[in-house]
C-alpha cells in the first residue's frame, strides 16, 4: 500500500505542471479571440463605449496589465470558482456550466453503458471465433462502426427508428429515461466498435498464457476457461483502454447534444461559440480539460489497484 | 512486403476505395455536370433524371456535383492538415529525442498539456476562438494533432539512438544531422506512414464533424459534413440529401482505416502506432526489431 501511496503522490505532483498548462492554454485562448473583450462586454450590455468605460470594463474583466499578472489574477479567480460572467445572460459562467453538467454526465454514462453492452459480447465472440469467417465479419463490422460519423448515425437513428416508431423522443430530455435511449446509442456505438477490437486483442493475449494452457490440459470446459480464468485477466487492461475512449466520449457528447437538443454543457459551448460568448467557451474548455485529466488519473489508479504485477514493477522504481 | 499487403483482402479493399474516391473527387471539374454553387430555386428538390443524376438540393443545386466537389474539399483540407502536422511533428520529435535535455523536457511538458484535452474539444474551442471557417478548422486540428507524432517519433528515436548502428555511425564521425537524416529518419518513417494513414480517416471525420456543427465550411461551399447539416430539415422527406454525403464520409474513413490497419501489420510490427496503454510496461517498444533495417 505504501508503494501505492508513493505512486499517488508522484502522480499528483506531475499533475501540477499539467494543470498549470491546462489553465494557461485556457487563459491564452482569450487573447487569441478577435476583438477587445472589454468592448464586446460594453456593447453587449448596451453601455456607451467611452475610454473611461472601457478602462472600467478592462479592470472588471481582468484584461489589464502584463500577461503573467493577468494570468495570475485570472487563476486566483478560477481557484475561487469565479469564471467570469456570460456575455449573453450576465449570469456567472460557473453557475451556467454547473447547471448543465448533470445532463452531460447522464449522457456520458448512457454512452458508456451502451458501449459496454455492445463491446463485451462482440469482443468475446470475436476472440473465441478467431480466424474464422465470424471473426472477419466482426473485424469488418468494427471497422465500419468506427468509420460512421456519430452525427450521421444520430440522424439515421432519428429518420429510420424514431420517426417510424413514433414513441421515441428525439429532442431534449423531458421524457425521462427513454429520452436518453437514442443519444446514448449514438454516442456508444462508435466507441463500442473500437473497444470490442481492443477487448478481443486482450482476450487473445491472455488465452495464450501458460495458466490457460494448463487449465485446458486439465480438461476444463472452454466456457469455464474463458469465463472464470481468461476474462478476469483480460479485464485489467480493458480498464486502461478506457482512457483511450474517454477523450472520444467527451468529444462525442458535443455532437450528440447538438443533434438531440440535449441540454448539456456541449450544446452550451457550441451556442457560446456562435454567440462569441468567450467566457463560457473558456469555462467549458477548462472543465473538459480538468475532467479528462481526472478521469485518466482515476483509470491509472484503478489499474494499479486491480493488477498487483504493475504495482510490483512500480515498486522497483521503474517508470516508463 | 507488397505481396503481404495484396494478400490481405481488407487492406486491398481499403486501397481501392481510397483510389476511387480520390480519382472521382479530384476529377470533379470534369465529372460534375453543374456548377455546385449557384442557387436555382425553380429547380429545387428535383428527383434524379438525365439532367441531374442524383437530383437537386433544397436550393436547386445539383446534388451529384456538390457531392463530388464536397469530397474534394474534405480530402484537400485533410491532406493539408496532415502535411502541416507531419512538418511540425516529425522534426520536433526527432530533435527532442536525439538532443534530449531541455528541448526534450519542454516538448514533453507541452505534449502533456495538449494531450490533457480531448482532441475534438480542443479543436472545437480553438476554432471557436479563431472564428468559423475551413482555414481556422485546419489550424485548430494542426494545433491539437502534431503532438501525437512528435511523441511517437521521439519514443522511437530514444530507442534507436542506443543501437549499435547509430553508435557506430557516431564513432565514425557522422554529425548529428547526418545521423538523424541517414539513420533515424529511414527507421522512423514506416510507422509514421501507418499513423498518417489511420489519422487521415480521423481528420476527415473531424473536418466533417466541425463543418456539421457549422464551424468549418460555410455556405454555400459544399463539404460533406456541412451538406448533412443542410439536409437536416429534409431528412425524412428527402433522405438522399443526408444519405449520400453520410455514406461518402463513412466510406472514405473506412477506406483509410482498412488501409492503415493492413499497413500496420507490414510497416509497424513493433506496434508503435497501436493505442497506447497508459504507462503499463507492455507498450514499451521492443528494441531488437530495428536491427534488420539498421544494419544496412
Amino acid at each position: 500500500m505504501q508503494v501505492m501511496l508513493k505512486y499517488l503522490i508522484r502522480r499528483l505532483l506531475t499533475l501540477v505542471p499539467v494543470l498549470l498548462g491546462v489553465t494557461f492554454i485556457t487563459f491564452i485562448l482569450m487573447d487569441l479571440a478577435p476583438g477587445d473583450p472589454a468592448e464586446i462586454l460594453l456593447t453587449r450590455r448596451d453601455i456607451e463605449v467611452t475610454p473611461e468605460n472601457l478602462q472600467l470594463a478592462r479592470e472588471a474583466l481582468g484584461v489589464d496589465g502584463p500577461l503573467p499578472l493577468r494570468y495570475a489574477n485570472w487563476l486566483l479567480d478560477v481557484l475561487q470558482g469565479n469564471l467570469g460572467t456570460s456575455f449573453t445572460t450576465g449570469e456567472p459562467v460557473s453557475a451556467e456550466i454547473l447547471g448543465r453538467l448533470p445532463a452531460t454526465a447522464e449522457l456520458a454514462a448512457g454512452g458508456l453503458l451502451v458501449m459496454f453492452l455492445l463491446a463485451f459480447p462482440l469482443g468475446t465472440v470475436a476472440a473465441l471465433l478467431r480466424g474464422t469467417v465470424g471473426d472477419h465479419i466482426g473485424r469488418l463490422t468494427a471497422l465500419v462502426g468506427a468509420s460512421i460519423p456519430s452525427f450521421y448515425l444520430g440522424l439515421l437513428l432519428i429518420t429510420y427508428i424514431a420517426v417510424p416508431m413514433e414513441g421515441i423522443p428525439v429532442m431534449g430530455k423531458d421524457e425521462g429515461l427513454i429520452s436518453l435511449l437514442l443519444p446514448s446509442v449514438t454516442l456508444g456505438f462508435g466507441l463500442a466498435a473500437t473497444y470490442a477490437r481492443l477487448l478481443r486483442a486482450n482476450l487473445l493475449e491472455v488465452l495464450q498464457l501458460d495458466y490457460i494452457r494448463s487449465a485446458r490440459s486439465r480438461g476444463l470446459r472452454e466456457a469455464v476457461i474463458i469465463g472464470r480464468h481468461a476474462f478476469r485477466n483480460a479485464l485489467i487492461p480493458v480498464v486502461t483502454l478506457l482512457g483511450i475512449t474517454m477523450g472520444h466520449l467527451l468529444g462525442g457528447t458535443v455532437v450528440v447534444e447538438r443533434i438531440f437538443a440535449w441540454p448539456g454543457v456541449g450544446r452550451l459551448a457550441v451556442e457560446a461559440i456562435f454567440d462569441r460568448n468567450y467566457p463560457v467557451i473558456q469555462g467549458y474548455v477548462l472543465l473538459m480539460g480538468l475532467a479528462f485529466v481526472c478521469m485518466n488519473l482515476v483509470i491509472d489508479l484503478s489499474y494499479r489497484l486491480l493488477d498487483p504485477r504493475v504495482r510490483m514493477e512500480e515498486g522497483e522504481g521503474k517508470v516508463s | 512486403m507488397t505481396g503481404r499487403l495484396l494478400r490481405d483482402h481488407l487492406s486491398l479493399t481499403g486501397l481501392v476505395i481510397i483510389i476511387l474516391i480520390f480519382a472521382v473527387t479530384m476529377a470533379a471539374p470534369v465529372l460534375a455536370p453543374h456548377d455546385p454553387l449557384p442557387v436555382e430555386l425553380s429547380e429545387r428538390l428535383r428527383s434524379a433524371d438525365d439532367q441531374y443524376p442524383l437530383g437537386t438540393d433544397p436550393l436547386g443545386r445539383c446534388l451529384y456535383s456538390r457531392l463530388l466537389y464536397g469530397g474534394r474539399i474534405t480530402l484537400q483540407y485533410s491532406l493539408s492538415v496532415l502535411a502541416i502536422i507531419l512538418l511540425i511533428g516529425i522534426p520536433t520529435g526527432l530533435l527532442a529525442g536525439y538532443l534530449g535535455g531541455m528541448v526534450d523536457g519542454l516538448l514533453m511538458r507541452v505534449a502533456d498539456v495538449v494531450l490533457a484535452f480531448p482532441n475534438l474539444i480542443l479543436a472545437l474551442v480553438v476554432t471557436g476562438f479563431l472564428g468559423p471557417g475551413l482555414i481556422n478548422v485546419m489550424i485548430a486540428l494542426a494545433v491539437v494533432s502534431w503532438v501525437q507524432y512528435a511523441r511517437v517519433v521521439r519514443g522511437m528515436v530514444l530507442s534507436l539512438k542506443q543501437k549499435e548502428f547509430v553508435l557506430a555511425a557516431r564513432s565514425a564521425g557522422t554529425g548529428p544531422l547526418g545521423i538523424i537524416w541517414h539513420h533515424l529518419v529511414p527507421n522512423v518513417l514506416p510507422p509514421v506512414v501507418v499513423m498518417a494513414t489511420l489519422n487521415l480517416g480521423g481528420l476527415v471525420l473531424s473536418i466533417a464533424t466541425l463543418s456539421f456543427l457549422g464551424l468549418g465550411a460555410q455556405p454555400p461551399v459544399p463539404e460533406w459534413g456541412a451538406m448533412i447539416n443542410e439536409a437536416r430539415n429534409y431528412m425524412v422527406s428527402t433522405p438522399m440529401l443526408m444519405l449520400l454525403p453520410g455514406t461518402a464520409i463513412a466510406l472514405t474513413v473506412l477506406g483509410f482505416n482498412l488501409l492503415g490497419d493492413g499497413l500496420r501489420d507490414v510497416l509497424d510490427p513493433q506496434g508503435f502506432t497501436r493505442p497506447r496503454q497508459q504507462s503499463a510496461g507492455s507498450s514499451k517498444p521492443s528494441p531488437r526489431l530495428f536491427s534488420r533495417r539498421g544494419s544496412q
